[in-house]
């Protein structure tokens, strides 16, 4: 016999989740509860996906599934810039941890994602273009004006402590000088053409690369073109302050592996030092042979 | 005081006694750490090894939770046998990992049972492990199946209903 059960809220019903395991919803003789914090316990655990899906099951679960309460417990997402295999097409897809896309958005060709941390996002559009991009709302818009000639690169982050989103700019003009210059991204703007005003800044020391760039604190970091301990710069950090829109004073990176490589030997337990090549090594393997034999 | 290893021992619900090493489950049980700290002062004066009473748990499950406590949070057994060690190269899984998996692979009656022990024996790594493992079983559950297992009424209307599937149509 099928009872129709009134259950208003998942949480609230201990007995359900059971049954759903147990595919059970007519035998009294079930009657396995859990607590209110394991069936919490559980469904934080769930995909996301699957609990976006799960909305559609009646009002309550839907109510709860989206309550912040809850959803500050799933963990973070990811966004990434993707190719389409053979085209040349390019999606822009919101992923969780479980690896599930969770929704995808258009971008045209060359793009590459600006690396932040932030409820925007910034999509390189390489030819003196960035496209700024509100996955929850699906809105985008686009910042510079497409010029073929120009190569550029895009820096993007939240000054601090004004929370002003603000682009970096960098590219090289005719004269082969580069330009670095700086836009505040204001609600204000859509994909009507409306340019944002861009401030003329120094440029950097031209050792450092716009490309591998990091946000921290509404600081953008830059490291070096060139690592190697025989360069110039190879280990310091520049960083651009979004606040004051002022490059700072370059920091120390941390050390890039040891001065000195090891040898370690399992059988004797000892360390052999390998100085001589410290200074050119691009990786180690192991060898099994014995160079004794013959 | 001898400072060999203690063991304690626990008793199921059905009455079937457990040995298991003190320092073993102090470290993996909040909740049985707790009750050999009560017994403590009145345990120095006598030889007697405690036996502690685990009324919310069956001989089943309490046997399969002291094999995970021993896999996982017993040290010297883990140094002990260097043939369990498996060189670990980074992005290779955790060497329990397969350990982890063969442990949640149960039918559904014996889970829930972990996911209760666990819970109430307050074994946090034991506690997640088990309901991942009961989250993986719901993921591939139809809106339908989950109404029919529930045994809930749909109450949205029909325009409702139309306007939450296009709401979240991306996640089917």
């Amino acid at each position: 016999m099928v009872r129709p059960i009134e259950r208003p809220r998942i949480a609230s019903n201990v007995a359900t989740l059971a049954g759903l395991l147990l595919n059970i919803s007519d035998d009294d003789a079930v009657c396995v509860s859990l607590p209110e914090d394991v069936v919490f316990a559980v469904l934080v655990r769930l995909p996301l996906k699957a609990l976006c899906r799960f909305r559609c099951v009646s009002k309550a679960w839907r109510a709860l599934i989206s309550d912040p309460g809850f959803r500050s417990h799933a963990g973070p997402l990811i966004v990434g810039v993707f190719g389409l295999g053979r085209t040349f097409e390019l999606e822009l897809r919101v992923l969780d941890t479980h690896g599930d896309v969770l929704r995808v958005l258009e971008v045209k060709n060359c793009a590459a994602l600006v690396p932040t941390r932030l409820d925007l996002v910034c999509v390189d559009m390489m030819r003196h273009r960035a496209m700024i991009v509100d996955p929850a709302t699906r809105r985008a818009f686009t910042v510079g004006r497409d010029d073929d000639r120009l190569w550029s690169n895009f820096g993007f982050g939240r000054a601090t402590p004004s929370g002003a989103y603000k682009v970096l700019r960098f590219y090289v003009n005719e004269t082969h000088e580069t330009v670095c210059d700086v836009a505040t991204i204001t609600d204000e703007l859509d994909d009507d053409g409306v340019e944002p005003t861009w401030r003329q800044r120094s440029p950097p020391i031209t050792c450092f690369c716009p490309k591998h760039k990091a946000t921290v604190n509404g600081v953008i970091y830059f490291m070096p073109y060139m690592t190697y301990t025989t360069t110039a710069f190879w280990n310091r950090v520049a960083g651009f302050d979004l606040e004051s829109e002022a490059w700072m004073e370059t920091i120390n990176g941390p050390p890039l592996g040891p001065e000195v490589l090891q040898f370690f030997n399992p059988s004797t337990e000892a360390f052999t030092d390998i100085k001589e090549m410290a200074q050119q090594c691009n990786g180690m393997a192991l060898y099994t042979g014995s160079l004794l034999s013959t | 005081m001898a400072s060999e290893k203690k063991v304690v021992f626990l008793r199921s619900s059905d009455g079937e006694a457990f040995e298991v090493s003190e320092e073993v489950i102090s470290a993996a049980s909040v909740t049985i750490k707790g009750m050999i700290d009560e017994e403590s002062p009145s345990r120095a004066d006598t030889a007697a090894t405690t036996t502690l009473a685990i009324p919310n748990v069956t001989a089943a499950t309490l046997s399969r939770v002291l094999h995970y406590v021993n896999k996982h949070f017993d040290a010297a057994a883990v140094v002990g046998r260097p043939d369990d060690y498996i060189f670990c190269a980074p992005g290779d899984e955790h060497p329990l990992a397969r350990f982890d998996d063969d442990f949640v692979d149960v039918d559904n009656d014996t889970l829930i049972d972990l996911v209760h022990a666990a819970e109430y024996l307050h074994i946090k790594k034991l506690f997640d492990l088990t309901c991942k493992a009961v989250a993986d079983k719901l993921k591939g559950r139809t809106i339908d199946q989950i109404r029919e297992t529930f045994g809930i009424v749909n109450d949205y209307t029909v325009e409702e209903e139309v306007e939450v599937y296009r709401e979240n149509s991306w996640a089917f």
